[in-house]
């Protein structure tokens, strides 16, 4: 295993399971000091074992980043335990289990996908942004979603949650450019993960929708949550030095069709 | 540090990249980085002077193949090279022209050596190496596109319009072969520091002066470094970016995400 991220203190939200999991895990075996942000105190804390029990170095965080107290007390907890931030993977995200189109698509569910799906973010990189000017810059990567650019009709509250979170990128890319924190976005087609496994289990035709989703992938799969992980060790590493603002499709191909 | 960069079941001799550009500037680099992952590369390049003296810096791995991306056949010829070598696995369309030309002056000659080269080099290539890569069980593709395939620069007429088009041909690719195991992606830069930015400065200024005006135009408020858009090319075509496929990699310090004031063209006669 390299040691690409030799040194870094990074804060991964959503590492209780899925793709946040196995970025928790990857920064780890990479060098990096980890935090593992989570609502699910014992599924993080897995995590952390899985961590430590490789030889890394791993820290739990609870709470809820989706609320200011929580994400505050996540980021400070994160930041006091690593002795500072220099990278923060936001991925922490849920789904709509049941897909209406917009006229049909109640409030409050509407209103917890812009929560947890934007609001949580921004709360996270709002707190997080001061300690990594005090670490003289630091590396964001936010987990959007093939959506942020592409209809999937009945998925309004998703889809413009990450659109949102594109823009929610850019903003910190511009704003903080010349103080040395880069921020990107990763856009994933489908990942096999359970969050996945769960939204095709409780649709009715899930299966058969899940068949025509894999015909929209060129590569003729779905992604891997090591795949993910892989790109987000790269654009936290020197290696990604001048990228910053980007919005980068890990899909298969699934937006270009 | 080693990467088991695209290596397919049953090949069992060495990967190899062909790069186009590769005498100078982001190829050299591309080229240089991809040797230190133990990929040996068939250089690209018209300049043979440059060419010769990037492999004397360069060594064993790098094998100069003097062509014009403009024609066809030296492009067959190269993948021919790096079949010899190993089994291709890479190709880098990389190389290009400074082609600066707002629409009022241009003639159809301008406008058609100018996409000889940036847009027809690129896809004879891509071309070529899709066919290869059939053949071979695969491989991955990286076009150097331009933040300008994406927003006009003022008075870059033909090469923006070049550059847009490598980015619809990295999509036509990667959804055409993305099920025989050929990814395709695009790179767009912003102002990199290389020899060919360098002689579109303006003459009054000094080198460092010049290069640091440009590096305005990204918010990290300086210019790209060659090696920094090969770390991004050796990214892509790795297996580390095994799901990526036909994705546009903008790697400009965040130029892209903002809006910038230019003066307007300063365009005699006009009222």
């Amino acid at each position: 295993m390299s040691t690409r991220l030799q040194g870094r203190r990074a804060l991964v939200t959503g590492a209780s399971s899925g793709i946040g999991r196995e970025v928790a895990v990857r920064f780890a075996a990479e060098g990096a000091t980890v935090a593992c942000g989570g609502r699910d105190e014992g599924r993080t804390k897995d995590t952390v074992d899985r961590i430590t029990t490789a030889g890394g170095t791993a820290v739990a965080v609870v709470g809820d980043v989706s609320q200011p107290e929580g994400a505050q007390a996540v980021v400070e907890a994160a930041a006091e335990a690593m002795g500072g931030i220099d990278a923060v993977i936001n991925n922490a995200g849920i789904d709509a289990i049941e897909w209406k189109n917009v006229a049909d698509w109640p409030v409050d569910e509407f209103d917890e996908l812009i929560r947890t799906n934007l609001r949580g973010p921004f709360l996270v990189a709002k707190y997080s942004i001061p300690h990594m000017l005090e670490a003289g810059g630091g590396a964001i990567v936010h987990m959007s979603s093939v959506c942020a650019i592409t209809v999937w009709a009945g998925d309004c509250g998703y889809d413009i949650s990450k659109a949102g979170l594109n823009m929610l990128s850019d903003h910190i890319a511009v704003e903080y450019g010349p103080q040395g924190i880069r921020s990107n976005t990763l856009m994933p087609g489908v990942i096999a993960t359970e969050l996945h496994e769960s939204v095709m289990v409780a649709m009715d035709d899930g299966r058969a929708f899940e068949r025509e989703l894999l015909s929209r992938h060129p590569i003729g799969r779905f992604g891997d949550v090591t795949e993910v992980a892989d790109a987000c060790v790269f654009l936290c590493a020197n290696e990604a030095g001048f990228l910053t603002g980007a919005n980068i499709s890990i899909d298969g191909g699934y937006s270009r069709v | 540090m080693t990467d088991q960069q695209g290596q397919g079941a049953g090949s069992a001799r060495p990967p190899v990249a062909v790069v186009t550009g590769a005498a100078m500037g982001i190829g050299r680099a591309i080229a240089e980085r991809l040797l230190a992952d133990s990929i040996m590369v068939v250089g690209v390049d018209r300049d043979e002077g440059a060419l010769e003296q990037a492999s004397r810096e360069l060594g064993g791995g790098f094998q100069p193949l003097p062509g014009d991306i403009g024609e066809w056949d030296d492009h067959e010829r190269a993948a021919d090279e790096a079949e010899r070598l190993g089994t291709l696995r890479h190709w880098v369309n990389n190389a290009g022209i400074d082609w600066s030309s707002p629409a009022h002056e241009v003639s159809p000659q301008h406008i058609q050596d100018g996409l000889r080269v940036l847009q027809l080099g690129p896809m004879y290539g891509a071309a070529i190496a899709v066919r290869r890569m059939l053949r071979s069980g695969g491989g991955s593709i990286v076009n150097i596109s331009s933040i300008q395939g994406a927003a006009s620069f003022p008075g870059y007429y033909v090469y923006g319009s070049a550059k847009a088009a490598v980015l619809l041909a990295t999509k036509s690719i990667a959804v055409d072969y993305g099920a025989f195991a050929i990814r395709c992606n695009a790179v767009l830069p912003g102002v990199i520091e290389t020899p060919m930015t360098h002689t579109t400065l303006p003459p009054e200024l000094s080198r460092e002066e010049g290069m640091r005006r440009e590096g305005l135009l990204a918010p990290m408020l300086r210019a790209g470094q060659p090696d920094e858009m090969a770390d991004v090319v050796a990214f892509l075509l790795s297996d580390r970016a095994s799901y990526i496929n036909g994705a546009e990699i903008i790697a400009d310090g965040g130029a892209m995400a903002r809006c910038y004031a230019y003066p307007p063209l300063d365009i005699e006669g006009a009222p």
